[in-house]
Parts: structure tokens; C-alpha cells; sequence
């Protein structure tokens, strides 16, 4: 069979269709039929998981929702066409994030849940096979690891072979935020594999290469890996037709359990041990320093509860949710809420707020909302769009639309026309020119945004969607609109 | 004597050699680079383990006491 061929079932559902992002390891590969997610597994694999899922660790970390829930699905459940001689069936994860769009603390946390998963593991004598970010997905506020398959029976003697890809999508990441200030997000949409070793080791210059973990994991790690691939050239470089094929034999080391677990253990201090340094950011105070008058904020809160309770809904975005105030209250009324802002530091608080709430159906990520999460990888599909990871049915726009408009210059009907395109209901805060943040935003620039009145604005949203309800915030030169497409 | 029998096993066991292969590849300079960190991080590991033993040794002999006297009662 070709890995990508799509499955038929015998429960009557449409055809399995291959995830575009489950390919690298030629054990598995997820599948998806718009209600469930089903994992295709080898002979190889199915006999880990028949071994794994009885082990008490596993167990354990299935049980607290640190693994994805899984169930090997009976062969009645799968038609006798199946291209792979069995089956897993994955909790579905409501909205895929990666980590480019995560905060600190959620990459922090994810690298400390791998550490814990990895640990656990080789206590009980098994590995995990790789160490990438994009084995892990959120709940909500809730890091879980979502790639069963990476978990196989620990050769003794064996390194930790996801070593590397854990420094370079975890730890080097977390280091640059944390001793330099620079954010990671743009080194991991840029380069879907992480930091290079090398890469990190000259970002970590001068004072830094004194902080913790950095001497070894990342200094020594970069000139070993210098040496070793400077010995791989020259010998491609002597691979000639004399040679007749003969390659050195690549270098084993042994490592006994006590170096693996020490080398993890040493890494869980290290990762512990960062912070974001975060300090007062512009909106990250919004909740108390926020630009309404009280009575204008209750009359805001209260027009969005009234959109979003007027039926219950699947999935709502937040677009420039910043600390989420207006999350909260639609998470009382959808299943799941993913809050989207291009505020690092209001989304690390976010998510830090969320974790001591447990209001467990709101996920906070990062993006720039003028430039969101674009298809990357293998032909542009393996990491998805932003918008083509399900389609919301509320979308809520508060004071974002002159950040749109004026500071990133996109037209006003080019916003409308890709909200229209989302075919979701809107919540969205009209914010004139005359208004004090649009003056302010207007302040060194032409002014070229004669559409945003609140009359031209009214009949551009005209075209596309119906005014379900509107309504003045008093005293500004806002206005609420409830839209629903046409 | 123990201790020494477990810090020449780690010696040694850095010296010798291992097949693994994995999907990734690791790297080579990236396997040195956990021998190295993984040499030095196990002596402590080894050490952190016998700590917590003869805690636990100690502290296991203070609640079995208590135990007892709870038992006496």
C-alpha cells in the first residue's frame, strides 16, 4: 500500500483521510474522516502497543491526561480492505496549535511534560523514538503528547536519541527567551526543525554562555556537532569511485541508564530554571488599564454574552483576545474557545491565569493577526494554516479593527472579505478615526482610511453579512456590531 | 566499595560501543555530546540515588519509631 491511500471503514463514515502532517515515521500515519481520528499501525507497532498499554507507567500517564486518550480499535470496526493491520482511535483535539504560535510558559510546560514522558519511559525500559514539539497539542490550558507511537522497547546501551531535536525545539528556544529577551516564535515558524546547535551557540554569546545549561547543552553541543559534521564532509569529500562504497562505520557510545536519566534529570532542572522575565507589557494589563469607561466596559461585556449564549457553539475565536476577558465569557457557552493574540506577554499571562482557573476549553496562542500561521512544511500542507484548521462559528473582533486597518494598513473590505470567508458569525467593535486610540495610531502617518466611518462601514458589512444588533459604547466612538453572513 | 564498582561500570560503559538506530538521526556530535554530558550527569544521578537511600534509611527508621509507638498505643 502507498502510506497516503486513503481507508474505507465498515462503520459507514466517509473514507479515512491521511493527515498531511503524519508521514516522517513509516510505522503509523493518523487519518481523519471528520469525526474521528484514527492511527494506521505496523505489525512493529501494534506489538509496542500491545506491550506498552498494559505497562503501569503508561497507564498511569494515560490516565492523567497526559497522553491522549487512546483504544486500539477492534477489527470489526475497520474494513477488511485496511491497509494497515490495525488500529488506533485518538481523543480528537478540538483547534492544532505548533509552537510557533505557543507562549513561553506553554513551551516551558510542554518541554517539562516530554522530560516527564521520557523520564518515565526509560525508568520502565522504554524510549521515545523523537523529541519534536509538534507531538504535543493543548486541551485547553493542558499540554498532552498525542504521538503513541513515538514510545518503543529501550535498547540497553542506547542513547536518548531525540536529544538534539529536544534542544533545538525546546530548550534552545526557551534559553533565547529567557537569557537574551528575543522571542522564539519567528526561529521556529522560520525553520520548522527548531534552533541549529550552531545557531543557538552564537545567539548565546558574551555573559549568556556562563547562564545555566548553556556551557554544555549548547556550547559544547555546537562544537561537537561542528567537529563531527566537518569529519562528515571531509569524508564525502574522499567518496570517490576508488573507494568502492566503503563508509566508516558511524560511532556507537555506549550510554548506560544512569547517564540517559541523569542527562534528562539535569535537563528538567535547566528548564525549570528559565522565566520570560515578563514585566508590564501595553496590553497585558487590559483587564485594569483598559482605555473604557466602566459603564462602556459592562455594556461591552454584556453584549458579548448575549451573542455568544444565544446558542451553544462548537468553536469560537477570539481575534485580538489579548488577556481574555471576552474568552471567559464565551467559554461559558461554546466547547472550545482559541484566543489569538499578537501580545506574547498578554498571551503568557493568559494562559498562566488559565491554568490556575482550569476553565479547560481555552486555548491562548500567539500570532500576528495581519500575518497568521501560513501552511508550512512538505508542499505547504504538513503544518496547516491558521484557518484551515476548523472553521469557527463565532468569531469576535474587539478593538482590533483599527490595528488592522490603520497600523497594518490592511484595507478595511479585505478584512471584512476574510472574515466573510470564515462563514461564521461576528462580534465586531467598530472603531472610528475620530476615536483616541485611531488618532493616536494616526498620529505620525496619512490618513488614507476615509472608509472608517461608522456609515461606510455599515455598508461594506452590508454586502456580506446581516446587522443581527448593534449597539453605541457611550462616550466613544465605538460601536458594536452582531453579524451574521448572508 | 560499592560506589567504586558503580563509577568504574559508568567508565567503562562510556567506553564502549552501542548499535541504535532511530528514524532521526541523532547526530553524531549530538550522541557525543550526551556521552560527555551523560558521563557526568550519572555520577551525580548514581550519587543523588545512594543520597536519597540512606535518607530514606534514616527517615524509614523515624516513622517505623513512630509507627511503633502508635502501634504501643
Amino acid at each position: 500500500m502507498t502510506a497516503a491511500t486513503p481507508v474505507s471503514r465498515s462503520t459507514g463514515a466517509s473514507p479515512l483521510q491521511p493527515d498531511s502532517g503524519s508521514f516522517r515515521d513509516r510505522n503509523n500515519r493518523v487519518y481523519d474522516d471528520g469525526n474521528r481520528i484514527v492511527r494506521g499501525i505496523s505489525t512493529e507497532a501494534l506489538a509496542n502497543w500491545n506491550a506498552l498499554s498494559k505497562e503501569p507507567f503508561f497507564r498511569g500517564l494515560l490516565e492523567s491526561g497526559k497522553i491522549i486518550g487512546t483504544r486500539l480499535l477492534p477489527a470489526d470496526e475497520v474494513a477488511g480492505d485496511a491497509a494497515w493491520p490495525a488500529y488506533l482511535e485518538h481523543e480528537r483535539i478540538p483547534f492544532l496549535s505548533y509552537p510557533y504560535e505557543w507562549c513561553f510558559d506553554m513551551l516551558k510546560d510542554a518541554a517539562l511534560l516530554h522530560l516527564d514522558l521520557i523520564e518515565k519511559a526509560i525508568e520502565a525500559d522504554w524510549t521515545m523514538k523523537d523529541a519534536t514539539a509538534y507531538n504535543i497539542q493543548w486541551l485547553g490550558s493542558r499540554p498532552v503528547f498525542i504521538d503513541v507511537p513515538s514510545f518503543e522497547p529501550y535498547v540497553p546501551g542506547s542513547p536518548w536519541v531525540g536529544y538534539r531535536q529536544f534542544c533545538m525545539m525546546f530548550l534552545y528556544p526557551l534559553m533565547l527567551q529567557a537569557y537574551k529577551g528575543i522571542g522564539f516564535q519567528s526561529f521556529l515558524r522560520g525553520d520548522l526543525e527548531g534552533i541549529e546547535p550552531s545557531i543557538a551557540s552564537n545567539l548565546l554569546s558574551g555573559r549568556s554562555r556562563l547562564r545555566k545549561g548553556v556551557p554544555t547543552h549548547v556550547y559544547l553541543h555546537a562544537r561537537m556537532q561542528s567537529r563531527y559534521s566537518g569529519a562528515e564532509l571531509n569524508e564525502a569529500k574522499s567518496l570517490t569511485e576508488e573507494s568502492d562504497g566503503k563508509l566508516s562505520e558511524s560511532r556507537k557510545f555506549r550510554h548506560s541508564k544512569a547517564m540517559v536519566l541523569g542527562t534528562i534529570q539535569g535537563l528538567q532542572r535547566v528548564v525549570r530554571s528559565l522565566s520570560s522575565g515578563d514585566k508590564r507589557t501595553t496590553w497585558g494589563n487590559y483587564d485594569t488599564d483598559h482605555s473604557y469607561g466602566e459603564a462602556s466596559f459592562e455594556t461591552k461585556k454584556a453584549f458579548v454574552e448575549k451573542a455568544a449564549s444565544a446558542r451553544s457553539r462548537k468553536l469560537v475565536w477570539d481575534l485580538g483576545s489579548n488577556t481574555g476577558t471576552f474568552s471567559r465569557i464565551c467559554a461559558n457557552h461554546a466547547d472550545y474557545v482559541v484566543s489569538v493574540d499578537g501580545d506574547t506577554k498578554a498571551i503568557n499571562r493568559f494562559y498562566e491565569a488559565q491554568k490556575v482557573q482550569q476553565q479547560g476549553n481555552i486555548c491562548p496562542l500567539i500570532m500576528n493577526l495581519a500575518n497568521i500561521s501560513p501552511g508550512q512544511g512538505w508542499r505547504g500542507r504538513e503544518r496547516k494554516a491558521f484557518d484551515e484548521r476548523g472553521k469557527p462559528d463565532l468569531v469576535l473582533c474587539l478593538a482590533l479593527i483599527h490595528h488592522i486597518v490603520i497600523s497594518a494598513n490592511i484595507p478595511l473590505a479585505e478584512f471584512l472579505g476574510w472574515l466573510r470567508s470564515l462563514d461564521a458569525e461576528i462580534v465586531i467593535e467598530f472603531v472610528s478615526v475620530e476615536d483616541d486610540m485611531s488618532k493616536m495610531l494616526l498620529r505620525n502617518r496619512v490618513n488614507q482610511y476615509s472608509d472608517m466611518t461608522e456609515a461606510g462601514f455599515e455598508s461594506m458589512v452590508s454586502q456580506s453579512f446581516d446587522i443581527v444588533s448593534s449597539q453605541s459604547l457611550k462616550g466613544t466612538h465605538r460601536k458594536l456590531y452582531h453579524l451574521a453572513p448572508r | 566499595m560499592r560506589l567504586k564498582v558503580v563509577f568504574t561500570s559508568i567508565a567503562l560503559l562510556g567506553l564502549m560501543t552501542s548499535q541504535s538506530y532511530a528514524y532521526i538521526d541523532p547526530g553524531t556530535g549530538s550522541v557525543v555530546t550526551t556521552a560527555i554530558i551523560g558521563f557526568f550527569a550519572a555520577i551525580a544521578y548514581t550519587l543523588r540515588r545512594y543520597f536519597y537511600r540512606v535518607k530514606d534509611l534514616f527517615s524509614s527508621k523515624k516513622s517505623s519509631g513512630r509507627t511503633d509507638a502508635g502501634d504501643k498505643k
